[in-house]
């Protein structure tokens, strides 16, 4: 099938504005808790204050997760397996993450999470698949 | 004959091995095995594997590393049984290391070089393994000191991987100077480079987390070992600033303020792992401890202090490290800790040394004997195996003399050994001259008969930092 018309077929069954995002994390170490996902839309939200969230038991290897109807435009995204399900990414004591994460790009930042610019993926109104790995 | 007024530092024994070290990296493959030969006589009941690692690649990609301490984990096994003595060694496989030949150039930050090609997730990313081996609960552990513990077969020496003690200490900074305990646990300790948090762990034989504690010390930078009494952790504080900035290795952020700050002595109860008091000495800098022990008010230990800046002296620029030779020598020094009046007292055991080891068996206690490596008057670096008698200040030492670059050697008790010197030295020394990496082994109660059995390789091993001897 060709691209444009998979997209048509999109367009017939979403509103025109609504763009899906789907989310493939792999490395997901076990069953274990859930896989969490954190959208952010702009650099003054990154990390602050998501525009949208999303969760999915664990399975070892991929798990999928589709945000959608999100408009169409610039996005990063959080995510980490929240093993123990205690609804937080765990640190050990001198502040480093426990558990594992990954952001969109796969980016990383110097000493911390990376900038919501090297984090950034393109949304399209025919939506987008993105592919992390918390390894 | 040892002189015990030398005045050469261990700044020699960074500029002078380091050629001959890139070569044989460069010639080794990343695996190497084979059979020593045999001269002179193994004991009949010293039987085990000596466990060693060290740096073991310096240059990739036609750029080369400027410190001793970045070079890549080879980790080394020594079996001696049944008279015969074999060796085998091979690179730890971390993260790092797999992925910068992959890409066949240097992507991560080294201690004392810089690189940042590739971005990366936590400090286990950038996890070299390439400061000791330790046989612990059936396995073995190549240690670093900024990250976790990486386990290995034992056998094969193959990577197992990352070891997390508990989940919830994942990527915790472990030393490579943990403390056996005479249970058969251990004590360490771990620093994050600025973040002046001091982390005790005390894990049992089989390995599980029996206490943990991060105690705040100001300004805790730049600690590389600590030793253990009865009651007591005790950590000496060189006096470092952390001036981190883009661009710096770690060892650039690590700025000495000798001139401004007095060397601490950081003493934590082992009952309720808590700071028991801080003594001031004088400024210096220090790597190794021998041990520790109560005697009276007092804490007694053995420590190698160096005059200034000691990371200038393990710098791979022979330039800078031979600029002042005699300028900086470290020296064997007993430190008592009164507690009563507050003072730290000193007194000097031996000259120009490193590498400080005692018997197993009386570690966190009463010692009496220290093993240490002298550096020779005409040599530019370690030559020489040395047992100080910590209470007369007597020397037992053997020099191996020009052409030879002596290593870690470490005391191996006679099973039920009734003293510290009932049982044997085993080390490894490099032969320069004949391009041959050795393995001694010496009566501990005759050092100065020179070595009972040399086992030559047919080829040279890297040099190693530190190891330990399972008996079998």
């Amino acid at each position: 099938m060709s691209r444009p018309m998979f997209a048509l077929l999109l367009a017939a069954a979403a509103p025109s504005f609504a763009a899906d995002l789907t989310i493939n994390i792999d490395g997901v170490a076990s069953a274990d808790g859930q896989v969490m996902v954190a959208v952010f839309n702009s650099t003054d939200s990154f990390l602050a204050k998501p525009v949208r969230a999303a969760a999915a038991p664990a399975h070892e290897g991929t798990v999928q997760l589709q945000v959608t109807g999100l408009p169409a435009g610039d996005y990063a995204f959080a995510v980490y397996h929240d093993a123990n399900g205690n609804g937080k990414l765990d640190r050990n004591p001198v502040g480093m993450p426990t558990e594992d994460y990954a952001f969109s790009n796969n980016a990383f930042g110097k000493r911390g999470a990376p900038s919501f610019e090297e984090a950034r993926i393109v949304l399209p109104a025919d939506g987008a698949i993105a592919s992390v790995n918390l390894r | 004959m040892i002189n015990r007024r030398q005045f050469i530092s261990l700044a020699a024994l960074a500029a002078a091995p380091f050629p001959a070290l890139a070569d044989v990296i460069i010639e080794s493959g990343g695996e190497l095995a084979g059979q020593a030969t045999v001269l002179g006589r193994l004991p009949a009941d010293l039987n085990g594997v000596f466990y060693r690692n060290g740096p073991g690649r310096f240059e990739l990609g036609s750029e080369r590393y400027q410190h001793w301490f970045d070079g890549d984990g080879f980790a080394q096994r020594w079996q001696i049984a049944g008279g015969k003595v074999s060796h085998a060694g091979r690179f730890v496989a971390t993260q790092k290391f797999e992925d910068e030949s992959k890409a066949g150039r240097f992507l991560y930050p080294a201690f004392g070089s810089y690189f940042e090609r590739k971005r990366y997730k936590n400090n286990d990313s950038i996890n070299s393994a390439n400061t000791n081996l330790l046989p612990f609960n059936g396995a073995v552990y190549a240690l670093w000191e900024g990250g976790s513990a990486t386990e290995l077969d034992p056998q094969t020496l193959a990577t197992r991987g990352i070891k997390t003690w508990r989940s919830d200490l994942k990527a915790m900074p472990f030393s490579a100077h943990p403390k056996m305990d005479p249970d058969g646990g251990l004590w360490n300790f771990g620093t994050a480079p600025g973040a002046d948090k001091l982390v005790i762990y005390r894990l049992t034989a089989k390995g599980e987390v029996a206490r943990t504690a991060i105690i705040p010390v100001p300004q805790l930078n730049m600690v590389h070992d600590f030793v253990v009494s009865g009651p007591h952790l005790i950590f000496l504080l060189a006096p470092y600033d952390f001036e981190s900035g883009p661009g710096r290795s770690l060892r650039d952020c690590l700025q000495w303020a000798g001139e401004r700050r007095p060397m601490r002595a950081v003493v934590i109860a082992k009952e309720s792992l808590a700071v028991r008091q801080v003594f001031e000495l004088p400024s210096r800098s220090v790597f190794h401890f021998g041990n520790a022990y109560e005697d009276g008010g007092c804490t007694r230990f053995d420590a190698i202090l160096y005059q200034g800046d000691a990371l200038l002296k393990t710098t791979l620029d022979a330039r800078q490290a031979l600029r002042k030779p005699g300028d900086g020598d470290g020296s064997t020094v007993q430190i008592t800790l009164d507690y009563a009046t507050g003072q730290a007292r000193e007194a000097r055991l031996f000259g120009a040394s490193e590498f400080p080891r005692v018997a197993p068996q009386v570690v966190s206690a009463r010692h009496r004997k220290l093993l240490v490596l002298g550096a020779g008057k005409h040599e530019l670096t370690l030559d020489s195996v040395n047992l100080i008698d910590t209470d007369s200040g007597k020397v037992d030492g053997y020099a191996f003399g020009a052409g030879w670059q002596v290593e870690e050697h470490v005391l191996v008790p006679r099973r039920g050994a009734r003293s510290e010197t009932d049982g044997y030295v085993v080390g490894v020394a490099q032969d320069t001259h004949h391009g041959q990496t050795v393995l001694t082994v010496f009566d501990a109660h005759n050092i100065k008969a020179g070595p009972m059995a040399l086992a030559r390789l047919p080829y040279r091993a890297p040099v190693c930092f530190h190891g330990n001897f399972l008996p079998t």
